[in-house]
C-alpha cells in the first residue's frame, strides 16, 4: 500500500489518452478492431437488407398465435385443442355446417368426404343380431325401422395429399386401428362410447382383458356371512403376497374400484359416503406397526370418543388408490395386506380373515374378439355401413359425422412401436408422419416454433386458375349463390406469448388476437371485436357432506364451513349473488340463471330454432326455481315475460334465508351463532388473476350482504389457485367448494346431465353430497309419475334408456324437470356463461357479422381477405406501422 | 494431473449417478393424474398407457428398466407430453442449438465490452468515468433480463420497428446460420447480453483494481516500462487468472436455456424444456434434461478447475 501514491503519480495527465495507449499497441490489436467494425458494418447492411419482408402479391396468409403448438394430430390419439387445430387442416369431416342464409341464420349440413348418409336399418336388420347391438326392452330386431344402420356413401373424388384415393378399405382399417385393444388410444371412447358408439367396439376394444373378481367365497344367507375364507401364504419374488386359493397359490390383489364383498359396492363409494374426516372408517392409526390388527380399536369412532391421541393420519384409500392399475387393482405387498386388515377391523369386523372380502384375484382373461364383430364394414370400394350399439336419430347421428377417424396406412404401420404390451404410433406427430386429406397440408413444422400450412392441390375442392393459383367455390348456394370459399392460401401458426400476441397485432403481423379480460374494455367499440357466446356456464359447487366440512374444518384451513350442509344457506347464497354486477366485474362473461344457456338445440337438423333455453318447460322450470310467477293478477302476463325478468337476485329473500339457516344450523348443534365463517374455494387450475380477485371479492360483499341480522358471523371466502384438478378436489374433501364450468354438447341438451348425475361416464363433481346411483327422483311423464335413480334419469334419453326415442315433447319435459330438480338441491349454483372474444385484422372479415352457434361467422371457408399480403404490408406502413383498432 | 482429472471423471460420474437416481424418484413420487375434465372412459385409456408403459410398477424396477434400456439400447426413453412419440434426445439435442446460438452471441457482444469497461473503470478508478460506469453496471445487475427484454422489445420492435420481436423460424429465416436468423435474434442477444457485460465489467474491475496496486507492477515501472505496457503485460495478465475460468464456465453455461427470456422471443429452446416436463410429468424427458444438466455442471467444474493449471502455471492441481 506504500507504494500506492508513487503509482498513481505516474498516472498521465490524460487518462483517456492513456486508456487508449494501452488499446492501440499493438498492429494486431488495430487490425482486430478494424475487422470488428467491417464486421458490424456489414452486418448492418445485411440486416437493412434481410429486415425488409418480401410478400407476394397472390397470398392470402391467415397468420394465427399459440402459446404451445399441438405435437399429437392423430385422430386416435390427439389430446389437447392445440393438437385439435392441427387436425383440422389435415382432415375434412364427412358433413360438415355452413350458412344458407345468413340474414335469418339459416344453417345447412354440407356433405364433403361423404356424398350422403342414410338410414338404412330397415334395410339390414340382419346387422342388428350380427353385431349385437342394444334393443330397447321388448323390441325385436326385426320390429326395428331406424336408427342403427347407416350408410356412408363416400365421396369418390377425395385423395391423399400424395394423390392416393381414399376407398372404403381406407376408413375399415383406421377403425380397426382406432379401436385396437394393444394400442389403447385416448380417442378410441368416442367409438365405443356415447351415443354414435359402434356396434361391437367396446367389446373388441377390451379384447383379452384381464379379468378380476373373487371367486372363492361363497355367501351363506342363513348365517348372513360369507365362507371359505383362505390364510395368506407365502410372498412370491415380486413382493407380492399370494393365498392357497383351490390348491394353486395365487397372487392376491386389492381393489378400491371394483364391487368387493366386503361392502357390495366399491371401496370408493363407501369411502365418498363415510370415509372423510379424522374419525374416517378409511383412516387407521399410524403405530409404526399395523400388522397386527387386534392392537387396533374396533371402531375408530370410539376411539375418537374416548379422546384417545393416536394420530389418525394413515387413509388407506388415499394411499393405495393412486397404485391401482389400468383394471382398477393392486398386486398385494405385506404392507398392503396389513392396511386392509387394519381397514377390516376399523369396519367392525372381528375375523382375522375378513380380508379376504376385500381381495380378488386373476380369475383368466376375456375373450379374444375379431374385429368382424365390429359394426363397421366395407359394402363396396366407396360404401361403408355403421352400425351404432343404440339407437340414434339420422339428424345425431350427423353431428357425430363432423370428424373422421382416418389415418394413412403406411405411415401409421411404420410408425408403430410396442413398449411393454403396448403399441403405439407416431403417426401425425410431424411433417413426415402427416398425410393431409383436408384442405391444407403442412409445408413445414418446427417443434414449439412455428407451423404453416399451404392448399392442398389434391384436395377434392380446388381447381387450378389461370394464374396458376389455386380456387375453390362451394357446391352448394350461401345466401342464394354459390360463393369462393378457402380464399386463404395459406395459413401461419406461430408460438408466442399472450403479450407478444397483442404487438404482432398491432404491427400487423397476425390477423386474429384474443385480447386479455381487462384489457376488453380498449377495444370494446372496436369493429373487429367478434364476441362468441359459449355453452359453458361457471358456478360453484358445494361439498355438502357434514363429516368432510367438519374435517376441512379441521384441516383444511376453514373455519365453520359445516354451514354449507345446510340447504337454506346455499340457497341464500345463490339468491345474494348480484349476477348482473358480478359479470361486469370482468370481461367476458354474461349471467347464468341456469345449468344449459341459450346455445342447446333439441332439434338442430329439422328447426335451426329449436332452442332448448326457450322451450315452456325450460322457462318454467327457471321460473319455479327463483319462485317467479304469472299470470292473471301475478306481476308477469307470460311466462315468457316471466322468464326473462329472472335476474337470480332477491337480497330479501336472501336475508330471510340466511337467518332460518343460522337457526336450523345453531339447532342442529353444528354452528355457534356468530362465529366468523372462513370458507376456501378452489377457484382455478393456474394462478389467480386480478380478475379472480374481483370476483372472488364481489362474492364477499354479496354473501355478507345477505348474512346481516341472521346471526352468522363474518364470511370470508377465500379463492385457491393453482389446483390441479380443481373438479376432484371438491368431492374429495380438499375444498369445501369449487369454482368451474361445464359445458359442451349444444345439439343433445337431453344427455347433459349425466355429468352431474352418472358417476358411472364422469367424476360427479357433486359426488360427496349424494349418490345418484341409489338416491331415487320422482318426475312426471306424460302426465305419470315415474320414479328412477338419478342416474337413470340422467341416461334415460341416452343410448337404450327408456325415452331415448320418445319424442321431443316427453323428453323436454324430463330434461327440464331434471334441470329443475337438481338445481333444487343447491349442490350447485350456476353464476355465469363464458364468452370469447377475439379481434379480427382488418386484412380481412369474416362473412357475416352474427355469430352462429352452428357455422360460427362462416370460419376460415368463407372468410374475405380485403388485401392480399404484399398490400398489407403497404397498408400497415402507410399507417406508420402501427394499427389502431381502439 | 492425469491421475486428478480420473479421479475428477470417476467422481463425476458417482454424483451423476447419484443425482441422477434421487432425481427419477423425486418426480415419480410427484401425484400423476390424467387431465382435468376427461370423462372416464377417456381416462381409463390414459391410465391403460401408464399401466403399459410400467408406471405401475414399484419405483425400483421402473429404475432398472430404465436404467438397462439405457446401458443396452441407448434408450433414454420417449416423450409422451412435451412432443408426443418423440425420443427425448433427439429432442433435447433439436432444442440445444437455439439456446446454444443466442447465448453464444451474447457472450461474445458481453465479453469484450465487458472487460472493456472494466478496465476503463480500473483504470479511471474513482473518476467520473468509474463512478458513471459503476453506477450503470448496478444498474443493469440489479435489473432482471426480463426487463430489458420487454424494454427492448417495446423500443425496437414496437417503437421503431427495428428487428423483429420474436427469432424467426427456420422456415422463414431459411436456417440457423443465416443473416436472416441472426437479425431476428439481434433482441435476445441484448436481453442476455446486459446482464452479462455487467457481471464482467464489475468482476474485471475489481480484479484490474487490484493487480494495478501490487507490488510487482511498481517493479514493472521502475524497470522502465511504461504505465500502458505494465498494464497489458502484466496487470491484465494477472488480472485473467480468475476471469478467464468465469468466461470458460459461461461458454459452457450457453447450453442451460434461458426461461424467460427464451418464453419472450419464443425461441425453441432448452429452457421451457425443463419446466414443461415437469408440469406434465413427462417422465422421461425430465431425466434426460436432468442427466444433462447435472453433467454440463459437473464438466464445467472439472474444466474450471484443471484450466487454473493452464492459465497460470503456479497452480499445480493434485501435486503436493
Amino acid at each position: 500500500m506504500g507504494y500506492f501514491p508513487i503509482l498513481l503519480k505516474n498516472v498521465p495527465a490524460s487518462g483517456t489518452k492513456y486508456f487508449m495507449e494501452v488499446f492501440s499497441m499493438t498492429k494486431i490489436t488495430k487490425r482486430v478492431i478494424s475487422a470488428a467494425l467491417v464486421v458490424m458494418m456489414l452486418a448492418s447492411v445485411c440486416f437493412a437488407a434481410v429486415g425488409c419482408n418480401k410478400s407476394q402479391g397472390t397470398e392470402y396468409t391467415y397468420k394465427a398465435y399459440s402459446t404451445a403448438l399441438g405435437t399429437n394430430w392423430n385422430p386416435h390419439t390427439w389430446e389437447t385443442n392445440a393438437d385439435d387445430t392441427i387436425l383440422s387442416y389435415l382432415s375434412s369431416p364427412f358433413v360438415d355446417l355452413s350458412i344458407k342464409n345468413s340474414t335469418t341464420g339459416e344453417y345447412q349440413w354440407v356433405y364433403e368426404m361423404a356424398t350422403s348418409i342414410t338410414d338404412v336399418t330397415e334395410a339390414n336388420q340382419g346387422d342388428l343380431t350380427k353385431y349385437a347391438v342394444s334393443l330397447p326392452e321388448g323390441q325385436t330386431a326385426d320390429q326395428t325401422k331406424a336408427g342403427y344402420v347407416f350408410e356412408i356413401k363416400l365421396n369418390e373424388k377425395a385423395a391423399w395429399e400424395n394423390g392416393q384415393k381414399i376407398t372404403a378399405d381406407d376408413y375399415i382399417y383406421s377403425m380397426e386401428q382406432l379401436l385396437n385393444p394393444k394400442m389403447r388410444n385416448y380417442r378410441a371412447n368416442l367409438y365405443y362410447n356415447g351415443e354414435s358408439a359402434v356396434a361391437g367396439g367396446l367389446a373388441y376394444y377390451n379384447s383379452e382383458a384381464p379379468i378380476y373378481a373373487n371367486d372363492w367365497l361363497t355367501y351363506n344367507e342363513t348365517e348372513e356371512m360369507y365362507e371359505g375364507h383362505v390364510a395368506e401364504g407365502t410372498t412370491n419374488g415380486d413382493g407380492n403376497v399370494t393365498a392357497n386359493i383351490n390348491g394353486k397359490d395365487e397372487v392376491i390383489y386389492f381393489s378400491f374400484s371394483q364391487e368387493v364383498p366386503f361392502f357390495g359396492a366399491t371401496a370408493e363409494f363407501i369411502y365418498d359416503d363415510y370415509g372423510y374426516g379424522p374419525a374416517g372408517y378409511f383412516n387407521i392409526p399410524y403405530t409404526g406397526d399395523t400388522s397386527d390388527p387386534t392392537k387396533l380399536p374396533a371402531y375408530v369412532s370410539n376411539v375418537a370418543e374416548e379422546g384417545e391421541e393416536a394420530v389418525w393420519v394413515q387413509d388407506v384409500l388415499v394411499k393405495w388408490s393412486g397404485e391401482e392399475n389400468a383394471y382398477g387393482v393392486i398386486a398385494a405387498t405385506p404392507e398392503l395386506l396389513s392396511d386392509m386388515k387394519a381397514l377390516a377391523t376399523n369396519f367392525g369386523d372381528d375375523n382375522e380373515l375378513a380380508w379376504n372380502e376385500f381381495a380378488i384375484r386373476l380369475t383368466g382373461y376375456g375373450d379374444k374378439v375379431e374385429y368382424d364383430k365390429v359394426g363397421c364394414y366395407k359394402v363396396d370400394d366407396y360404401t361403408i355401413r355403421y352400425v351404432t350399439q343404440s339407437y340414434i336419430d339420422l339428424n345425431y347421428f350427423l353431428t357425430s359425422c363432423t370428424s373422421t377417424w382416418l389415418v394413412y396406412k403406411d405411415l401409421y404401420e411404420a410408425g408403430k412401436t410396442t413398449t411393454g404390451d403396448l403399441v403405439t404410433t407416431n403417426y401425425g406427430t410431424s411433417k413426415e408422419t402427416s398425410m393431409s386429406y383436408g384442405t391444407y397440408k403442412m409445408q413445414s413444422l418446427q417443434d414449439a416454433k412455428q407451423v404453416v400450412f399451404v392448399q392442398n392441390e389434391k384436395w377434392y375442392g380446388f381447381e387450378e386458375a389461370e394464374d396458376g393459383s389455386l380456387i375453390s367455390y362451394t357446391n352448394f348456394e350461401v345466401d342464394g349463390e354459390k360463393r369462393q370459399q378457402y380464399q386463404t392460401t395459406k395459413v401461419v401458426i406461430d408460438v408466442m406469448d399472450d403479450n407478444a400476441a397483442k404487438n404482432a397485432f398491432l404491427k400487423g403481423e397476425i390477423t386474429e388476437w384474443s385480447p386479455a379480460a381487462d384489457e376488453l374494455s380498449t377495444y370494446s367499440y372496436s369493429d373487429q371485436l367478434y364476441r362468441v357466446d359459449e355453452t359453458y356456464t361457471m358456478s360453484f359447487f358445494f361439498n355438502t357432506n357434514e363429516t368432510a366440512l367438519k374435517n376441512m374444518d379441521t384441516t383444511k384451513g376453514n373455519a365453520n364451513s359445516v354451514v354449507l350442509t345446510n340447504e337454506n344457506f346455499r340457497k341464500a347464497f345463490s339468491l345474494a349473488v348480484d349476477r348482473a354486477e358480478f359479470v361486469t366485474a370482468t370481461q367476458g362473461y354474461k349471467p347464468a340463471y341456469s345449468l344449459m344457456n341459450e346455445l342447446y338445440f333439441y332439434d338442430v337438423y329439422n328447426d335451426p330454432t329449436s332452442m332448448y333455453r326457450s322451450t315452456d318447460e325450460a322457462m318454467q322450470a327457471i321460473c319455479n326455481l327463483y319462485g317467479v310467477e304469472y299470470g292473471e293478477g301475478k306481476a308477469y302476463a307470460t311466462l315468457e315475460d316471466a322468464y326473462k325478468s329472472i335476474t337470480g337476485y332477491n337480497l330479501t329473500e336472501a336475508k330471510a334465508l340466511m337467518k332460518t339457516a343460522c337457526d336450523e344450523l345453531v339447532a342442529a348443534g353444528l354452528y355457534t351463532a356468530g362465529a366468523d365463517i372462513k370458507i376456501k374455494i378452489g377457484w382455478a387450475k393456474g394462478a389467480l388473476t386480478s380478475d379472480d380477485q374481483k370476483q372472488a371479492s364481489l362474492m364477499n360483499k354479496y354473501i355478507n350482504a345477505a348474512i346481516e341480522g341472521s346471526g352468522f358471523g363474518t364470511i370470508t371466502l377465500e379463492p385457491i389457485g393453482n389446483i390441479e384438478d380443481r373438479y376432484s378436489a371438491v368431492p374429495e374433501g380438499e375444498y369445501a367448494i369449487g369454482y368451474g364450468a361445464w359445458g359442451g354438447a349444444a345439439f343433445y341438451p337431453f344427455r347433459n346431465f349425466q355429468v352431474y348425475m352418472d358417476p358411472a361416464e364422469y367424476d360427479i363433481n357433486e359426488a360427496a353430497n349424494y349418490d345418484p346411483t341409489v338416491d331415487t327422483l320422482t318426475l312426471k311423464v306424460n302426465g305419470e309419475d315415474v320414479t328412477m335413480t338419478w342416474q337413470a334419469w340422467s341416461r334415460s334419453m341416452v343410448g337404450t334408456g327408456v325415452y331415448a326415442a320418445a319424442d321431443f315433447a316427453t323428453k323436454l319435459a324430463i330434461t327440464a324437470q331434471l334441470e329443475e330438480a337438481f338445481l333444487k338441491t343447491y349442490y350447485r349454483i350456476p353464476l355465469c356463461a363464458t364468452t370469447i372474444c377475439s379481434m379480427l385484422s382488418y386484412q380481412c372479415s369474416y362473412y357475416t357479422e352474427t355469430y352462429n352457434i352452428m357455422y360460427g361467422f362462416g370460419g376460415l371457408r368463407l372468410m374475405k381477405y380485403e388485401y392480399n399480403d404484399a398490400d398489407w404490408a403497404k397498408y400497415v406502413a402507410d399507417q406508420g406501422g402501427t394499427l389502431n383498432y381502439e | 494431473m492425469a491421475k486428478y482429472v480420473i479421479k475428477r471423471l470417476l467422481l463425476m460420474i458417482f454424483t451423476l449417478f447419484i443425482i441422477s437416481t434421487i432425481c427419477f424418484v423425486l418426480i415419480r413420487a410427484l401425484p400423476m393424474t390424467p387431465p382435468e375434465g376427461s370423462n372416464e372412459s377417456a381416462k381409463q385409456a390414459i391410465l391403460d398407457r401408464w399401466d403399459a408403459l410400467g408406471y405401475n410398477e414399484p419405483l425400483l424396477v421402473q429404475f432398472g428398466i430404465y436404467l438397462k434400456n439405457i446401458f443396452t439400447k441407448f434408450d433414454f426413453g420417449t416423450s409422451w407430453y412435451v412432443s408426443h412419440m418423440k425420443p427425448v434426445t433427439e429432442l433435447l439435442f433439436q432444442r440445444l442449438l437455439p439456446t446454444v446460438l443466442v447465448n453464444l452471441y451474447s457472450l461474445l457482444l458481453s465479453i469484450p465490452i465487458g472487460i472493456g469497461l472494466g478496465c476503463l473503470a480500473a483504470i479511471k478508478k474513482n473518476k467520473w468515468q468509474d463512478h458513471l460506469i459503476s453506477t450503470v453496471v448496478m444498474l443493469f445487475v440489479s435489473i432482471p433480463s426480463y426487463v430489458y427484454a420487454f424494454l427492448v422489445q417495446y423500443f425496437l420492435f414496437f417503437k421503431l420497428g427495428w428487428f423483429p420481436q420474436t427469432i424467426y423460424s427456420l422456415e422463414d429465416a431459411g436456417g440457423w446460420f443465416t443473416g436472416k436468423m441472426l437479425y431476428s435474434m439481434v433482441l435476445p442477444i441484448l436481453a442476455l447480453s446486459f446482464g452479462e457485460i455487467a457481471g464482467l465489467c464489475r468482476f474485471t474491475r475489481a480484479e484490474l483494481t487490484e493487480t494495478l496496486t501490487s507490488d510487482y507492477m511498481l517493479l514493472a515501472r521502475t524497470k522502465g516500462l511504461t504505465r500502458a505496457q505494465a498494464t497489458t503485460r502484466h496487470a491484465l495478465k494477472n488480472a485473467m487468472v480468475p476471469i478467464l475460468p468465469m468466461i470458460i464456465s459461461s461458454f459452457i453455461g450457453i447450453m442451460s436455456g434461458a426461461m424467460v427470456i427464451e418464453q419472450i422471443f419464443s425461441i425453441p429452446g432448452v429452457g421451457q424444456l425443463f419446466l414443461q416436463s415437469v408440469v406434465q410429468r413427462d417422465y422421461d424427458l425430465f431425466m434426460i434434461d436432468s442427466i444433462f444438466y447435472t453433467f454440463v455442471g459437473l464438466l464445467a467444474g472439472i474444466v474450471v478447475d484443471i484450466s487454473y493449471g493452464f492459465i497460470d502455471p503456479r497452480i499445480r492441481m493434485g501435486e503436493k
